[in-house]
């Protein structure tokens, strides 16, 4: 089979993707629909110090240095908290009490990663706080999905596939679900999402590994096979 | 099956486009032999597809930066309010003969450099009548009502910060006005020498007399600090031969290096701050003990 590589990359099909409004089902679509703000990863070095500049103004007292991070940053972050509280209003909360975190550790912030990912980590830190006060059980591991949890007749009317994922990424637990976010959505990759989980790099390994194999075990489940996304 | 293992970590970040330039570019030509890896990319695509399609219309609310700053104004300007209405609850509790004595030697000191045209005597004055203001702050000998005011909220390091502030703050203007009297009859820049002299010598004479003050008593402190200060004065050279004293090198060498010390205003101020610190930690002891007692 021959398969057009620039499409299997979720940087090559960006562009494209930013404009999908219906879920392709044919699967050429894809990654980036993701940021409204930032059509592509940024690491460029004046990207770099730009956020680092803002930091340090941040730092300062300068407000203006804020509310550029805000502007930069906030629909991720905001994105990041609603995905882990699973709450607008809490993720809002989340957001606020995020900026103001910033605010004081600016000065603390030595260039140790990229700016986003150190304002995720505070996000991520604000928001598992916000889950142990409000709701400590969506921490909690979720049992093994047997077979008569996934309810396939609601789900077989709709699109199969995509609803199935759906489906599949809900019944995940926390951990491993933020995991997915950062990656697919932030566009961090495996050493920055550790940082932001603050866990090893192996582990976020294996909770992607774990969130792949419970997806297929879905599929399965409803007949699909793996060739079948192809 | 080596090739596949060694690439099936890097598919995500390949759907995700992290991986760089030559990474990609090995998966890409992987992917072309690999059936297994391309089904992976498929699946992580469209997990990524569904990840991005639950956050797509979810806009930041403004709202959040506002009332996140907001906060911050509130909390900066508490802080910045209550350090200023701790220091001014403190000025009636400083002892009232130090405002006028401070004032009254420190102008004698003026009217005698003025009229001998010696500033050195402002200079050895300054710190000292700092020094002994200070040592008077804080304690049951120098404050009667110190123990009701342990019974308020406010910690006692921050309460002798506070007194520290005033009194420090009322004899550094004072020193200044009196350095800035001798213009009438200096040129700037040895005014500006003349401050620089007594500005490290009196913050850590002031600390060090703090200190003792905790530690012993408000008279040792002062009387140790006054020692400690006027002995840079002594007439080295004199002493040693008048006395014939066997060491006389030693002793004027040790006499140069008290010398040194004293003239070395970043060395004192990192001291006096070192200073503080051990006087904030026994104030706090002093105030547990007094308000255990009462």
């Amino acid at each position: 089979m021959n398969i057009p590589l620039r499409e299997l990359s979720g940087k090559a099909s960006k562009s494209r993707m930013m404009q999908a409004s219906t879920i392709p089902l044919n699967l050429t679509a894809a990654v980036s629909v993701r940021r409204n703000e930032e059509p592509s990863l940024d690491r460029s070095i004046s990207s770099v110090d730009k956020d680092l500049q803002l930091v340090r103004r941040v730092a300062a007292g300068d407000e203006t240095a804020l509310r550029a991070l805000f502007a930069a940053y906030g629909q991720r972050l905001f994105a990041y908290a609603v995905r882990l509280t699973r709450n607008p209003s809490v993720a809002e909360d989340v957001l606020q009490e995020s900026l103001v975190a910033a605010w004081r550790g600016a000065a603390r912030f030595r260039g140790q990663g990229r700016v986003v990912a150190w304002l995720l980590g505070i996000v991520h830190h604000k928001a598992l706080n916000a889950i142990r006060s409000r709701s400590p059980v969506l921490l909690e591991e979720p049992e093994e999905l047997g077979d008569d949890q996934v309810p396939l007749d609601e789900v077989m009317a709709e699109h199969e596939q995509a609803a199935l994922l759906r489906v599949g990424l809900e019944s995940l637990s926390l951990k491993h679900r933020m995991v997915l976010e950062l990656v697919f959505y932030q566009g961090l990759d495996l050493t920055e999402v550790a940082l932001v989980c603050d866990c090893p790099v192996g582990t976020v390994k294996s909770r992607l590994s774990y969130a792949k194999a419970h997806l297929r075990h879905i599929m399965e489940q409803s007949g699909l096979k793996a060739e079948d996304l192809e | 099956m080596g090739d596949h293992s060694q690439y099936i970590e890097s598919l995500p970040l390949f759907v995700s486009g992290t991986l760089d330039d030559a990474q990609r570019r090995a998966l890409e030509n992987h992917l072309t032999h690999c059936s297994a890896c391309r089904s992976e990319v498929a699946l992580w695509r469209q997990v990524a597809y569904q990840v991005a399609d639950a956050n797509r219309n979810l806009d930041a609310p403004s709202i959040a930066v506002e009332r996140a700053l907001a906060e911050i104004r509130g909390r900066r300007k508490n802080i910045v309010w209550r350090a200023f209405e701790l220091v001014r609850a403190q000025v009636p509790l400083v002892r009232g003969e130090m405002w006028p004595s401070s004032a009254a030697v420190m102008a004698i000191g003026v009217i005698i450099a003025t009229i001998v045209k010696e500033v050195t005597i402002l200079q050895m004055l300054a710190p000292m009548v700092a020094a002994a203001s200070v040592a008077v702050i804080y304690g049951p000998e120098n404050d009667p009502a110190l123990e009701l005011t342990l019974a308020t909220a406010t910690s006692p390091w921050k309460i002798l910060l506070a007194r520290l502030t005033i009194v420090f703050g009322y004899n550094l203007v004072l020193a200044l006005a009196a350095s800035g009297g001798m213009l009438l009859f200096l040129p700037a820049n040895l005014v500006a020498s003349l401050i620089v002299g007594w500005f490290g010598p009196m913050t850590f004479l002031c600390a060090a007399a703090l200190v003792l003050a905790l530690w012993v008593n408000t008279g040792n402190a002062i009387a140790v600090t006054y020692v400690a200060w006027l002995a840079q004065f002594l007439p080295g050279q004199e002493i040693a031969t008048d006395f014939r004293l066997g060491g006389m090198s030693l002793f004027i060498a040790f006499l140069n290096a008290y010398r040194q010390f004293w003239s070395s205003p970043p060395v004192l101020v990192a001291l006096a701050v070192g200073l503080v610190v051990i006087a904030g930690w026994l104030g706090g002891r002093q105030g547990q003990r007094l308000t255990r007692a009462a």
